[in-house]
Parts: structure tokens; C-alpha cells; sequence
């Protein structure tokens, strides 16, 4: 059965009401949303309702914009009566450049691990993440640029990070792009095909080294700089650790086919390597890697790349762990899987329209609140929305806005382009950009302190003493909390009464209003401070930094 | 999943002869100054049965054949001599003199072979009792896991150390059973003004920041935001506790020594004595792919006291018996001797010690060949070695974890324990 028709039954199954037109007319996101309900089957009654507008614009502001909402942002969406507010917002954020430089952290994270500085500056690294997602750069072409990238243009330097970071080494590198770049783990297949998973053997791992196995690193004797070259020879052979038998291969990704050097015919080098020159062979084995990767015969490239994005968007990827696909750990929901996947294909990979999709379905906007909390429910249900651990990135940003320091800088550096510039204006999209990115320097090293605290390589959430002991009791976020520049505290020490305290610190911190009972906690804290009014809200808004709602995206 | 096995008493199956043998030459300095702790022998219940690990990490991979496994007078020998030990018959490297009278206390396994001599490969295999870079929980993750008191007062598993990797050891384990770095006897960052955790502003701020909590787990999934929890409670028991930071006393690193590692192993005493389960304490510098030998004899002398004052301290207050002692590396190092007369990276025949908790104490496993080239008998890796620390802990390494109903065997399901050193 294909796709369509499937559907279709599952259209009839499912839902009565459906507009006339059937599946032909249906959305992407709506047909998401089928899948996911038909496979919730009798526990789709348990799904929770669609969240509240306070929920989702907080939810849609980290997912796309990498940030909490400003107080003046979150007033005026909760008091717009426009019935596609939503809609709007979304597209709204999707066309900022804060959704360029979200997007851009959550690449360098996927692709960089947050390996140290080697041979290419990863601020560097960062802006080309940043431009190519201020212009929607296909997933495809990014991924080309990256495999094929040799570091020795040097306009072109920085996005040779992904292979000069790790060296070039042929076990890390191959076992990261099977992770990265098709979502397969296949590390153990490197001394024995894998002893539990079928898929993972050994002609597979060493198919793929052997794209690279020509290739080294050169080191330039005048600039000093490193790049890569590459040998006209040398094959790959390989001996299993359990059994002995030996095998080779020419470059091979998976199971297509194995691709053999042409025929040899004359000096096999443009330029031959030797210890002032960097190998360029006249055939490459490195540069049949990107096509190979990307050609739409693997399907393995679509894939991942969907089942990451939306992973990216829910909170759980559709196969877990990301990098862990094979058949004896199938997708939750295999036919949205290939859904998403023929969705990139068919747009040519374009990472915002499918995003955009994701955020419109009524499987990302239900309420993270279970209906039914006694139960254990099973999470690839869908049946609430996940509560998502904000990032080192977004945590930072998200404190900063809350505190009253991303708007006091996004004062200060407007004003400094406005004297530089009389004309600058912000319906201008180059001048949205000029000043996000002045912004972001200017934010920049707390933003690496954040990182230095709070990345993590493990999987699920992660809290240490060490961190909540940074959120407790750091000079950083004590400084914000000294009134200044018209930040939070300042702002709110000369409110009178403490009923619009209480509401502005909520709107703030948590993008929302307090309810009645919370309010009145809020009342009876800060009356314990007494006189002592600004200390009072500067203990209440520490409180809230460090509750578990400010620190989940829910 | 718990085995009651019961810890046996080393200390107690002791002679007395062997007790004086270990305690005589070096013993006097050491003696002295531990009769004038008050009332040191006499531990209280609490304290036996809350088993821990003491781990001392020789990072870079310490030569066996500088210290446990010694062959002098073959061709990869080098220049020292062995030493006889407290246990008749056993000799070790001359270099650990101190070691050496308290070795009716450990035991040596001689024959592990982890078939890598890579840094990062060894030590996850040591750690995690699993090859490669899986996700796996370390062994100190593990019986913090399972052994820490669920209001554990410190944090469960502290690593001592001067170096900035963050390694995840708790994998899929909760967060709070991961490593606690401290960078030497530091206290650990932002641990606040002292005195703090009493003014009325904090007590008032912690309150309301668990009262918000609450509202928000009400109808939503506990696991996450319970784990957050516990971080900001091991935060507060920290900043109630910032005395036993930076300051030691004096009486105290007279016997311990006043360099980094002596001073890491008195604050590892204080962390065991505290409550925390698995404390790790790394010496750095084992690499010695040039100038081995000199190296050993500095990096060893460094070693040899401060280990040899901490292993009488834990005896002394009748820890030792529920305290297991692991002193280990990532590997060994080549019996062949390189032009710069360094030695190698070598996983596949070396040695480590243990002692403590339900191990079997004065006994050698295994042996290498005479040029201790490779494993003559008794082979084991990582993996056995990990069943083997858990199941002296009283841990049924051969039971599951059950991770949201999902189970994952707790040590490596091909292998089992080195079961002859299990007491």
C-alpha cells in the first residue's frame, strides 16, 4: 500500500469530519497529525487539549527564536484576538534572524559536539552556520559544503571545521558522519560487524573510511596553516577481531554500490604531494563522499535529517537515540517517518518549511499538562507535549531577556547604529540582521559562561550541584539583579502595589500571568522583605530563575 | 536486586603479626599521629553500613612493571629491584616501600588484558566495564546508584582532580549520581558567601522555589523536574558544609605530605567520612612515553605515602571493611623500552590493585610470562573487573537496571566476576 492510499484509510478510519477534498488537500501538519492520532489508538481519549495561548507563545518563542518572550511581546500576543495569532507569530519568528542563530546553535551542537578550537576559529565556524541560515540554505547544500570543504580556500576556511576539528582521525570522523549525517552508530561495526545489530557490519564502516582513507592532513610550511590533502592510492582492508577473515573495499556508503577508480590514464596528480605542497589527485575518492551522501538514492540522508528536526520540534526523536536506527529499533511511527523524510526531499530539504509545518500541528500545541497523571502513559504516544530542557544557549538567552539585559543591549546597540547610520531603520531586514548581530557580540561571553555550565553530551536532562549552586549564588546573575539600565528589578522597585508586581515579575520570567493563589504567594513573600522592597525582587525573581519552569521549555 | 552477601571483615581476619608487619617501619609517624584522633577505632553502624569505593585513578597509565607486576633482571625489567611485601611471598616494586608493608590489605590482579592502548578507550573500559564508547554508567554512577542514602549529605560521587575534562558518568542513570568534579581541595565554584544558607533572604527564596515546583509537577511527568530538585538540595548541603574546603589541618598533612596528591587524599578521607559513596581521586602524570623511570620514581614517591596514610586512616576507623579500595589506570605501559627510554601505551597485559569491601584480601590473580610480554593465566578486561567491584559491594551485577521499564543489564552479560577474589 503507498503512502496516499494509506492515508487515505486511515483519513476514512479515523475522522468523519474532513474537508471534501481528501487527503489531496490536506496540509502537511494535518496529515501529522492523523498519523499520530490513528497510532495512539485507545489511549487517544488521554490527549491532552490544546495548550493555552500563555503555553504555546512561550513554547514558540525557545523552539524558534531560541529565547523566552520579552514582557511587551508576550502582552501583546496574549491580548491580540486575531484567531490565527498563532499562525502569525510563527511565521513571524521564522523569518527573524533570532530563528538564524537558534538554528545556528542547534547545527554547531549536532554537528561540532562541542569539540575545542583545532585548526579553524569556531566563531568563524559559528557566522557560516549563521549566514547559511539566514538564507535558508538547503540541508543538502549545507551538508555538501561541509564533506567537501578541504580548508585551503581560505574564504572558504571555516567550514572545513567539521573535518579539521576531529583531524581528519579516520575512526572518529567516520563513526560521526554514519551518526550525524544517516543517524547510525556504527562504532562496534569498526573491529567485527556488529554482534546485536544486523544492519551495522563491517564493509559498511569501512566503506565509508574509505572515502577518506587517501586523504591527510598539511600542514602549509609558509602560512602554517593545515589543510587536507589526498594520495592518487591506497585501499582499505579490514580483518574481523572474532572471525579473522579479512575483506576490502573501495569507497561504499552502505549498501549501494561500491564505486571504483576510473581507469588510470597518465600523471595521476594535478598537484603531487610532497613537503611543500598539499596532494591534489586527479581523481578523488574524498570528494565522492558529499554526492554519495546526498544523492537521493540514500535514503538514509533524508531520514535522519527528518527524524532530527522533528526531535528538534517535539522533544523525542521518532527513532531514539537519534543516531541509533536499525531494524531492531524501529521508528515509533515509521510511516510519518518516511512522511517527513519524502516532505524535505520533495522541498528541496528546506529545513524552515518543514519546521514550519511541525509548529502548526495539533500534536505540537497540546498542553504539556497530563489529563491523566496517575497512569504511566507511554511517551511516544504523543498524547502531551514533552517538557524539553532548555539548552546552555537558550537558558542564557532566556535569563538574560528575563532579567531586562537583552533589551537594555538591543537599546544601547540600536543606538549606536542610528549614530553611525541616521537611516537605519528595522523594516529593513539587512538592519534586523545588523542589529541581532550586534546584540549577540555583545552578549556573547555570558552566553559562553552558560555553556562552559551547562552543555552536556548526555542524552536526557542533566542537573548537577554545580550548576544549581552556579544559578544560587554567581556574581553574574547577582549583577543582573542589581537595578540598573531599566532591567527588571529596576523597573519593578518603584511599582506601589505588589498585586502588579506580582503579575509583571510572572509575565516576565514565566510569559504569563499569575494565578489568584500564586499571586498572592508572590504578596506574602515579598512582604516579608518589608522595606527592603528591591531585595524582595530580587529574591522572588532568583526564585523563579532557578524553578523548574523557567528551566523546561513546556 | 540486591544480594545480601554481607561484607566480609578483612580487618578482623587479620593476625596480629601481619597487623604489627604492616605497621613497623613506616608505621611509627603514622601511629602516633592517628592516636591522637578521638576515639578513631570505634566506628558507628551507620558508617559500616554504608558501603563506598575509594578510587585512585593513576592517569596516563602507570608501569606495572614499576610497581605491581615487577620482572628485574629480565630483558624489559629496568633498573629497580623488588621489594617482599607484608603478604609472604608477594614482592612488589621497590618504589612503593609504604605500599608494600600494607599489602596483607589489597590484593593485585596481574593479568588483565583490555586489547586497546588507547587513553580514552582504556579508561572507559575500565570504568564502565564495557568496550567502546556506549552509554554506560561508571562504576562509582553505579553504586552511587545503589548504595547512596536517598538524602546522600554530599554529593554521591566526587572526582578530586586538577584537569577540566567533564566525563558523563551517569549516562542514562539520573544526573545526580554523575561525577561531582572538585579542582583539588577548592572549594567547588559560587558556593556562596559563608553563613548564607542561614540569612532569612536565602531559607525564604529556597522555600518559594519549591513551592513554585510544586505547582508545576502537579499534572506534569516527575522524573525531570525531581532530578532538578536534588541538584538545588546537594547545592544547600554543600554551602552548609564549606568548612571542610580549602583549610586541612597541619597535624594532619604532616603525614599525608603537603603536595597536591597528599592533600587530595586527606580531603578524600573527609568527603568518605562525610557520606559520599564513591570518591575518585586522580593523580595525574603516568604517561611517560620518555624518561619512564625516572618519572615512576618521582610519580610513585609522590604516591606511596599519602595512599599507604589513607588506607590506615580508613582501617583505623573500621572502614576499610566497607570501603572498596581501587587503584587503577587506564592501562599499563610496554615491557619493551623505547629509545627515549620511556615505555608505551599497553593494554594487553598489566595490573591493578584492590582492596576493602568484601575483597579478599593478600591474594594475586593471574600472572603475565617472564617478560611479562602477555597474560599467562587467568585473563580478564574490564569487564570482569566490573562485575567483580560491584558484587564486593554487595550489588548483583548480573541484575538489570530498570530504566523506565526498560532493562539493562548492570555489568556485561558475557562476563562475570573474578569470583576467587571475592571473600
Amino acid at each position: 500500500m503507498n503512502m496516499r492510499t494509506r492515508i487515505a484509510c486511515l483519513l476514512l478510519l479515523t475522522t468523519a469530519a474532513l474537508p471534501a477534498s481528501g487527503e489531496e488537500g490536506l496540509f502537511l501538519h494535518q496529515q501529522v497529525d492523523q498519523l499520530i492520532t490513528s497510532a495512539q489508538g485507545d489511549l487517544a481519549h488521554l490527549a491532552s487539549p490544546r495548550c493555552s495561548d500563555e503555553e504555546f507563545l512561550r513554547r514558540i518563542f525557545l523552539d524558534l527564536a531560541g529565547r523566552i518572550p520579552g514582557h511587551e511581546e508576550a502582552q501583546q500576543f496574549l491580548d491580540d484576538e486575531n484567531p490565527d495569532k498563532r499562525a502569525t507569530l510563527a511565521d513571524r519568528l521564522l523569518a527573524s534572524p533570532r530563528h538564524a542563530r537558534h538554528l545556528q546553535h542547534h547545527l554547531d551542537v549536532m554537528l561540532m559536539q562541542r569539540l575545542p578550537k583545532k585548526h579553524v576559529d569556531p566563531v568563524q565556524w559559528q557566522e557560516y552556520l549563521y549566514s547559511s541560515m539566514l538564507e535558508n540554505k538547503p540541508w543538502n547544500q549545507l551538508a555538501e559544503e561541509i564533506l567537501t570543504a578541504d580548508g585551503a580556500d581560505e574564504k572558504q576556511r571555516s567550514r572545513a571545521r567539521f573535518l579539521l576539528a576531529r583531524e581528519l582521525n579516520f575512526d572518529d570522523t567516520t563513526r560521526d558522519i554514519g551518526r550525524i549525517f544517516l543517524g547510525r552508530d556504527m562504532q562496534c561495526a569498526q573491529c567485527h560487524d556488529h554482534p546485536s545489530i544486523e544492519d551495522y557490519m563491517q564493509r559498511h564502516y569501512y566503506g565509508l573510511t574509505a572515502f577518506l582513507k587517501r586523504s591527510y592532513l598539511f600542514k602549509d610550511p609558509k602560512s602554517e596553516t593545515t589543510s587536507i590533502g589526498e594520495k592518487a592510492e591506497g585501499d582499505v582492508k579490514f580483518t574481523s577481531v572474532f572471525t579473522n577473515e579479512e575483506g576490502s573495499t573501495s569507497p561504499r556508503l552502505l549498501n549501494m554500490s561500491m564505486i571504483e577508480d576510473p581507469e588510470p590514464a597518465g600523471e595521476p596528480y594535478v598537484t603531487k604531494p610532497d613537503k611543500d605542497n598539499r596532494g591534489i589527485p586527479r581523481y578523488s575518492r574524498r570528494l565522492q563522499l558529499a554526492p554519495s551522501i546526498i544523492s537521493p538514492e540514500n535514503v538514509d540522508f533524508r531520514i535522519n535529517i527528518a527524524n532530527r528536526t522533528w526531535a528538534l520540534v517535539m522533544g523525542r526523536g521518532l527513532v531514539e537515540p537519534l543516531d541509533m536506527r536499525h531494524t531492531g529499533n524501529p521508528p515509533s511511527h515509521p510511516e510519518l517517518l518516511q512522511l517527513l523524510a519524502d516532505e524535505l526531499l520533495a522541498n528541496g530539504y528546506d529545513l524552515r518549511a518543514l519546521i514550519r509545518q511541525l509548529v502548526l500541528t495539533e500534536t505540537y500545541q497540546r498542553s504539556s499538562e497530563q489529563v491523566e497523571s496517575e497512569q504511566d502513559l507511554p511517551d511516544r504516544a504523543y498524547l502531551s507535549a514533552e517538557l524539553k530542557p532548555l539548552s546552555a544557549e537558550q537558558l542564557a538567552w532566556s535569563t538574560m531577556q528575563a532579567v531586562g539585559l537583552v533589551s537594555a543591549s538591543r537599546d544601547k546597540q540600536m543606538a549606536l547604529l542610528q549614530k553611525e547610520d541616521s537611516d537605519f531603520n528595522l523594516e529593513n531586514t539587512k538592519m534586523r540582521v545588523k542589529l541581532e548581530k550586534a546584540v549577540n557580540a555583545a552578549l556573547q561571553s555570558h552566553v559562553e559562561m552558560f555553556v562552559s555550565m551547562f552543555a552536556s553530551q548526555a542524552n536526557g536532562f542533566s542537573a548537577t550541584a554545580s550548576q544549581a549552586l552556579f544559578l544560587e549564588n554567581s556574581e553574574l546573575i547577582s549583577t543582573w539583579l542589581t537595578p540598573s539600565d531599566g532591567n527588571l528589578v529596576e523597573r519593578l522597585s518603584g511599582t506601589e502595589k505588589l498585586e502588579t508586581v506580582a503579575g509583571q515579575l510572572y509575565l516576565a520570567l514565566l510569559s504569563r500571568p499569575p494565578t489568584l493563589g500564586e499571586q498572592k504567594n508572590i504578596v506574602v513573600f515579598l512582604q516579608q522583605f518589608d522595606s527592603e522592597r528591591q531585595a524582595g525582587i530580587a529574591q522572588a525573581t532568583r526564585a523563579i530563575l532557578c524553578s523548574a519552569e523557567f528551566r523546561f521549555n513546556h | 536486586m540486591k544480594r545480601n552477601t554481607g561484607c566480609q571483615s578483612i580487618d578482623h581476619a587479620l593476625s596480629r603479626r601481619h597487623f604489627l608487619a604492616g605497621t613497623t617501619a613506616a608505621g611509627f609517624g603514622a601511629a602516633a599521629a592517628i592516636g591522637g584522633l578521638s576515639s578513631p577505632v570505634v566506628a558507628d553502624t551507620l558508617k559500616r553500613d554504608h558501603k563506598r569505593i575509594l578510587q585512585v585513578y593513576l592517569q596516563g597509565g602507570v608501569s606495572q612493571l614499576e610497581s605491581w607486576d615487577p620482572k628485574p633482571g629480565t630483558e624489559y625489567g629496568g633498573p629497580f629491584q623488588t621489594i617482599p611485601t607484608s603478604v609472604p611471598g608477594v614482592h612488589i616494586c621497590e618504589l612503593l616501600p609504604q605500599t608494600a608493608q600494607r599489602m596483607h590489605l589489597l590484593s593485585i590482579v596481574r593479568s588483565i588484558n583490555l586489547k586497546t592502548d588507547d587513553h580514552h578507550q582504556g579508561r572507559l573500559f575500565m570504568e564502565k566495564g564495557r568496550r567502546g564508547e556506549g552509554n554506560y554508567p561508571y562504576v562509582g554512577s553505579v553504586a552511587a546508584r545503589y548504595l547512596a542514602p536517598e538524602e546522600s549529605p554530599l554529593p554521591s560521587y566526587i572526582h578530586i582532580s586538577t584537569r577540566g575534562l567533564e566525563d558523563d558518568t551517569a549516562a542514562f542513570l539520573d544526573a545526580r549520581y554523575g561525577q561531582m568534579k572538585l579542582e583539588g581541595i577548592a572549594s567547588p565554584k559560587n558556593l556562596g558567601k559563608p553563613g548564607q544558607i542561614a540569612e532569612k533572604g536565602f531559607s525564604r527564596r529556597n522555600n518559594f522555589r519549591q513551592q513554585l515546583n510544586q505547582q508545576f509537577t502537579s499534572r506534569r511527568p516527575k522524573a525531570l523536574v525531581d532530578s532538578y530538585d536534588a541538584s538545588f538540595r546537594q547545592a544547600a548541603q554543600l554551602m552548609a558544609r564549606q568548612e571542610l574546603f580549602e583549610k586541612q589541618s597541619e597535624k594532619e598533612l604532616d603525614r599525608y605530605g603537603r603536595h597536591d596528591f597528599g592533600r587530595y587524599c586527606l580531603l578524600a578521607r573527609t568527603m568518605l567520612e562525610e557520606g559520599s559513596t564513591c570518591v575518585k581521586v586522580t593523580h595525574h602524570g603516568y604517561d611517560t612515553h620518555a624518561e619512564n623511570f625516572n618519572f615512576h620514581v618521582e610519580q610513585l614517591g609522590e604516591f606511596d605515602t599519602p595512599f599507604a596514610t589513607l588506607l590506615d586512616d580508613l582501617q583505623q576507623r573500621g572502614m576499610l571493611e566497607s570501603t572498596l579500595v581501587m587503584v587503577y589506570s587506564e592501562f599499563g605501559r610496554t615491557p619493551k623500552i623505547n629509545h627515549r627510554y620511556g615505555r608505551d601505551h599497553w593494554g594487553s597485559a598489566w595490573s591493578i590493585a584492590l582492596g576493602g569491601c568484601g575483597l579478599q584480601s593478600g591474594a594475586v590473580i593471574g600472572a603475565t610470562n617472564d617478560k611479562g610480554t602477555e597474560v599467562s593465566d587467568r585473563e580478564v578486561h574490564g569487564g570482569h573487573l566490573f562485575h567483580t567491584y560491584l558484587q564486593a559491594l554487595g550489588i548483583d551485577s548480573t541484575a538489570n537496571h530498570d530504566i523506565a521499564g526498560r532493562d539493562i543489564p548492570i555489568g556485561d552479560p558475557a562476563v562475570g566476576s573474578i569470583k576467587e577474589l571475592l571473600a
